[in-house]
């Protein structure tokens, strides 16, 4: 791939040289995108993860996950309608908008790729699923919160990962039944939130939502990024004394806060509720060890859950990782194997084909049944999911205590505060 | 062959960056792929700022630090207008460039006033670009961290929106030619006479009666007007953006990677350390695959350094040394 | 806002000011002597956490201890980046010396990522989140132990700047670097000795917050960079005593904006109060003055 353009500030070249020079980079830099050719029988995925960076924990983990997909469709006989053509991810990196877009035109123009599946930040999916649709190449979404991403009308993008709205809604109905179960009164919250994408639309989510469930928020604390200390939060937090805190955030950032909470010795009168991304984040969990005991986690999934095959795949991803399947690992290898039972039902590596047939999903079993009872697409793309869980960490480990249907375990509600742990 | 213009060190390198900038346009409309495009806009964008950057940075000597200030404000006067009030975009881009003029006014009256020596100018408007991000973030009208985006899906000349990337590479290119011409007039105005002087030697200029004030005020406006003006048209480009991406002090050194190493001081410095070190960066990437980006990090930085420490003047330099031998002096 | 929240409030801000200036000393003492910018400074402060955690890990030696061979350690890497990139550097206009140490700062966090990964590192000490209490608050004994080595290091550097030798050649230095020359003081060693002693400075700070924090390669960049660059202009460049004053000023500025305005505005805070002063007191809180 040598097309740098020749440098034409060399002392002593004339003009002519130099012109002749930019004329036959440019020539060389026109060459179609033709250098890349996929073998007979291999399907190249595309898949935009954040490899390196502030995200570089999550997004490896990703790409372990995808790893772990890929060899067992390609064991399994790769994709049978296809004559068994066998999957090749390639992996590039997207810590930026620029480069998500970047290597979106890469992944479709030069390496030709079948699909794309990515791509973490909502910000980079939001703009990246645009080029994808444009040259039809379908795109899923198995880790990018965003509702933006299907509520433009693109044809080519699916998503399996959940409205931010549920995480308000979910969360409430979670604590309210809790605390009933505990027999308690929950009236009041705070938010501890990171000026963020996620953290910004939680905030939203929750103001809208809560009034309807009656829970009062009496302030809702949005921090920067990379603060390097959290007091302020946490004396506004001991001074408004609310019964639960709804918190997001980043696992650096949460961190920090957990260090200090322990340090100054604050805890809600009822429990500590995080939800999403760094809090479901099993390395955040190990950063604290003992501090993350007690902490309640909302997310779509956790391995101690009762849904068939949940504890196996959990069990495989271990022993390949040394981890558990979360952050997103689990929709992504989840997303892999949906992405596969489109493949098969096109039968085809067209894109308009490949399109149709995630349009056209309905899967109710499958390797993706761990996580997902049904697969199914409404018009605009998105994954229509019951509802989100919770579970309750307890030595690195989380196990499921809501709703009661999947639930494990019962929850240590309230939570006792830091003087009443062990 | 038109000697006699050429013998002229600008007007050579008029010629030479518009050349370019025509093959350029030539290369890209034949290029059949889309990843090669899409750096090229980039490299032209960032062409585009380093050459607005060197009127103020170079030509005036200031050291203005944080320049992505301008750009991101003109990113977001475009994407705000653009999505919340359906103001024309390229409307906005005169609207930018009039906004970022605004805000370059302000600095300029600000530091001059309180007579701020030069590190501490250039401290100044580091912390200004950091500023805004924070005053962005924290702004709901402006989306806060979930940024403003626009949703492109067909080709849409009259609102500079574009599913193919040809359209936006020629524009950028025009783009950079009204900045490279913007350079060239003012190398060769006497204001031009006025800003080396004041370069050179601040107080000896004044003693002359020169008011280096006012001509470091015309500079710095010139200059951060028509980086509002690029950063609008990068919004329309990339059809996302958010504080952290357009306010970033990464990309705001790696703006001024292109004039530094080309030569500050010259009109095809920027431009081609521009072209230059752009696609290295995106193609070395590309190369070395997502994971080896530390590996990408150690080269990249060892190629600033290097770079940096060798051609202290800039490459600019070793080519007007040659235009000198081969023209003789005007 | 009750009293005592404000006073919880400016304590904290206090140890967290600690925290600032030891982080700032060594570019304040660059910066004073040897008028570079340094960009990479923040880089040393994460390879100091990351060799404090590496000996923590490898020989469970506390950081505490490796916190003087790092500095010693560092030190030396400082003088040699000084002798083979700086100081070449020093003959260029102001703008290629500040981009040179971003060229360093990015070969840094790359060599470093190469080296211990792209994830979070922690340094766990079994007292890491002890704290005590004090004036009805609880204070951690990480911090208050950053602050104390830093209320040190500036009355130290004072001394040193004031009467020893060297530390008159530093300041003749930052003075008049030509009317140095030319009294006999090797300005060239002059510059080595800062450079080193300031990066030394770095990684010292590094490794003793470590416990408090965590490291990844751009951490130092991500959550220091921007407040040391006040607080080294705020106390006046080359001031110690100004750098603990200016680290003090920030913390309980962050502390209490983040309290009154809310915990988004907490970095606003520290930079709306650093072009303020820079605008009012151009040269800083002790009007340009090395001691």
């Amino acid at each position: 791939m040598n097309h740098v353009r020749s440098k034409p500030n060399k002392p002593h070249a004339s003009r002519r040289q130099f012109v002749k020079a930019s004329a036959a980079a440019a020539a060389v830099a026109a060459l179609p995108g033709g250098l890349a050719f996929a073998q007979a029988n291999e399907i190249k995925i595309g898949f935009l993860l954040p490899l390196t960076g502030s995200f570089a924990e999550a997004g490896q983990l990703n790409k372990q996950a995808v790893e772990m997909a890929v060899d067992e469709i390609n064991r399994a006989g790769g994709v049978k309608s296809l004559k068994g053509a066998k999957i090749v991810p390639l992996f590039a990196n997207a810590t930026s908008v620029d480069e998500a877009n970047t290597e979106t035109t890469r992944l479709i123009s030069r390496e030709r790729v079948t699909g794309i599946i990515g791509a973490y930040s909502s910000g980079s999916t939001i703009s990246s699923t645009v080029i994808a649709e444009r040259s039809s190449v379908p795109y899923l979404v198995p880790n990018a919160l965003a509702d933006e991403i299907t509520a433009r009308g693109l044809k080519y993008v699916f998503k399996t990962v959940p409205h931010f709205s549920q995480f308000a809604t979910n969360a409430a109905e979670m604590v309210l039944q809790l605390s009933e179960n505990a027999k308690r009164e929950l009236k009041t919250c705070c938010l501890v939130r990171e000026n963020n994408f996620f953290g910004n639309v939680v905030g939203r989510e929750f103001a809208k939502y809560m009034p309807g469930f009656r829970i009062q928020i009496l302030k809702d604390n949005i921090f920067p990024t990379n603060p390097t200390s959290f007091e302020d939060v946490i004396l506004s937090l001991r001074r408004d004394s609310p019964d639960v805190v709804f918190a997001a955030g980043e696992p650096s950032s949460i961190t920090l806060l957990f260090k200090q909470l322990s340090e100054l010795r604050y805890w809600p009168k009822l429990g500590w509720v995080g939800l999403g991304g760094g809090y479901t984040n099993p390395i955040t969990w190990g950063n604290l060890g003992k501090l993350a005991d007690g902490l309640i986690v909302v997310n779509d999934w956790f391995p101690d859950i009762k849904l068939p095959g949940a504890r196996e795949a959990n069990e495989r991803f271990r022993k390949r990782t040394g981890k558990d399947m979360l952050g997103n690992s689990n929709t992504t290898y989840a997303g892999v194997h949906i992405f596969k039972a489109a493949l098969e039902k096109a039968g085809s590596t067209e894109g308009p084909k490949i399109r149709d047939a995630l349009a056209g999903l309905d899967l109710v079993d499958g390797p993706q049944t761990f996580m997902y009872e049904r697969v199914k697409f409404d018009p605009t793309g998105f994954m229509n999911r019951t509802t989100l869980v919770g579970a309750q960490v307890k030595g690195g480990q989380a196990k499921v205590i809501w709703p009661t249907a999947v639930r494990v375990a019962d929850a240590a509600w309230p939570v006792p505060d830091w003087s009443k742990r062990t | 062959m038109a000697g006699g213009f050429l013998s002229d060190w600008r007007n050579w390198q008029l010629a030479v960056a518009i050349g370019f900038v025509v093959i350029a346009g030539a290369g890209g409309a034949f290029a059949g792929s889309d990843y090669f495009l899409q750096i090229m806009v980039l490299a032209a964008i960032y062409a585009a700022i380093g050459t607005a950057w060197t009127i103020a940075g170079g030509l005036s000597g200031l050291l203005l630090l944080g320049y992505i200030s301008f750009f991101g404000l003109g990113a977001y006067v475009d994407g705000l207008l653009f999505t919340k009030f359906g103001v024309n975009p390229w409307l906005c881009l005169l609207i930018a460039f009039a906004g970022a003029g605004l805000l370059a006014w302000l600095i300029a009256l600000v530091t001059l006033r309180f007579g701020l020596s030069e590190d501490y100018f250039a401290m100044f408007t580091v912390a200004l670009s950091q500023v805004l991000k924070y005053a962005m973030l924290n702004w709901d009208f402006a989306g806060r961290a979930t940024g403003v985006y626009l949703t492109v899906v067909k080709d849409d000349f009259a609102t500079l929106s574009f599913v193919d990337r040809k359209p936006y590479l020629y524009i950028a290119l025009a783009l950079l030619v009204i900045v490279i011409l913007v350079n060239y007039a003012v190398q060769r105005s006497r204001f031009g006479y006025l800003l080396a002087a004041v370069r050179e030697n601040s107080q000896a200029a004044e003693a002359l009666g020169i008011d280096s004030g006012k001509v470091k005020t015309k500079a710095i406006v010139l200059s951060g007007a028509l980086a509002g003006m690029v950063g609008a048209f990068y919004c329309q480009f990339a059809t996302f953006i958010d504080p952290r991406q357009v306010f970033s002090l990464a990309t705001n050194f790696e703006m001024l990677l292109g004039p530094v190493l080309g030569g500050r001081l010259s009109i095809i410095g920027p431009v081609f350390g521009a072209a230059f070190l752009k696609p290295l960066q995106d193609l070395l990437r590309g190369w070395l695959g997502g994971e080896a980006d530390a590996l990408y990090l150690v080269l990249y930085g060892a190629v600033l350094t290097l770079g940096i420490l060798l051609l202290p003047k800039g490459v600019a330099s070793y080519v007007e040394a040659w235009h000198r031998r081969r023209y003789g002096n005007p | 806002m009750p009293a005592e929240v404000i006073f919880q409030s400016l304590l904290l801000g206090i140890l967290q000011g600690g925290v600032y200036a030891l982080v700032a000393c060594g570019l304040t003492l660059i910066y004073g002597v040897m008028k570079v910018v340094n960009f990479a400074h923040a880089e040393f402060l994460t390879l100091g956490m990351y060799l404090a955690i590496a000996a923590w890990t490898a020989g469970g030696v506390s950081p505490y201890v490796s916190a003087l061979f790092i500095f010693a350690l560092v030190c030396a890497l400082g003088a040699a980046a000084q002798a083979l990139v700086i100081r070449p550097a020093l003959k260029h206009p102001q703008i290629n010396q500040m981009l040179v140490t971003i060229g360093v700062s990015t070969m840094m966090i790359g060599a470093m990522q190469l080296a211990w990964g792209p994830n979070n590192l922690v340094l766990s000490l079994p007292w890491s989140g002890a704290t005590f209490d004090a004036w009805g608050v609880r204070l951690s004994y990480v911090r208050t132990i950053a602050f104390l080595v830093a209320v040190l290091i500036a009355g130290a550097f004072w001394l040193f700047l004031k009467h020893a030798k060297t530390g008159m050649a530093m300041r003749a230095a930052s003075q008049n670097p030509v009317a140095a020359r030319l009294m006999g003081i090797s300005v060239q060693r002059v510059n080595l000795i800062t450079f080193g002693v300031g990066t030394g400075l770095a990684a010292l700070a590094g490794a003793l917050i470590a416990p408090a924090f965590f490291v990844n390669p751009t951490f130092g960049t991500d959550y220091f960079i921007l407040a040391a660059f006040v607080i080294v202009v705020l106390g006046t460049m080359g001031n110690f005593i100004g750098a603990l004053v200016g680290g003090l000023v920030i913390g309980v500025a962050e502390g209490l904006g983040g309290l009154l305005l809310g915990p988004a505005l907490r970095q606003m805070v520290s930079l709306a109060l650093f072009i303020v002063v820079l605008l009012a007191l151009p040269r800083g809180l002790f009007r340009g003055k090395m001691t």
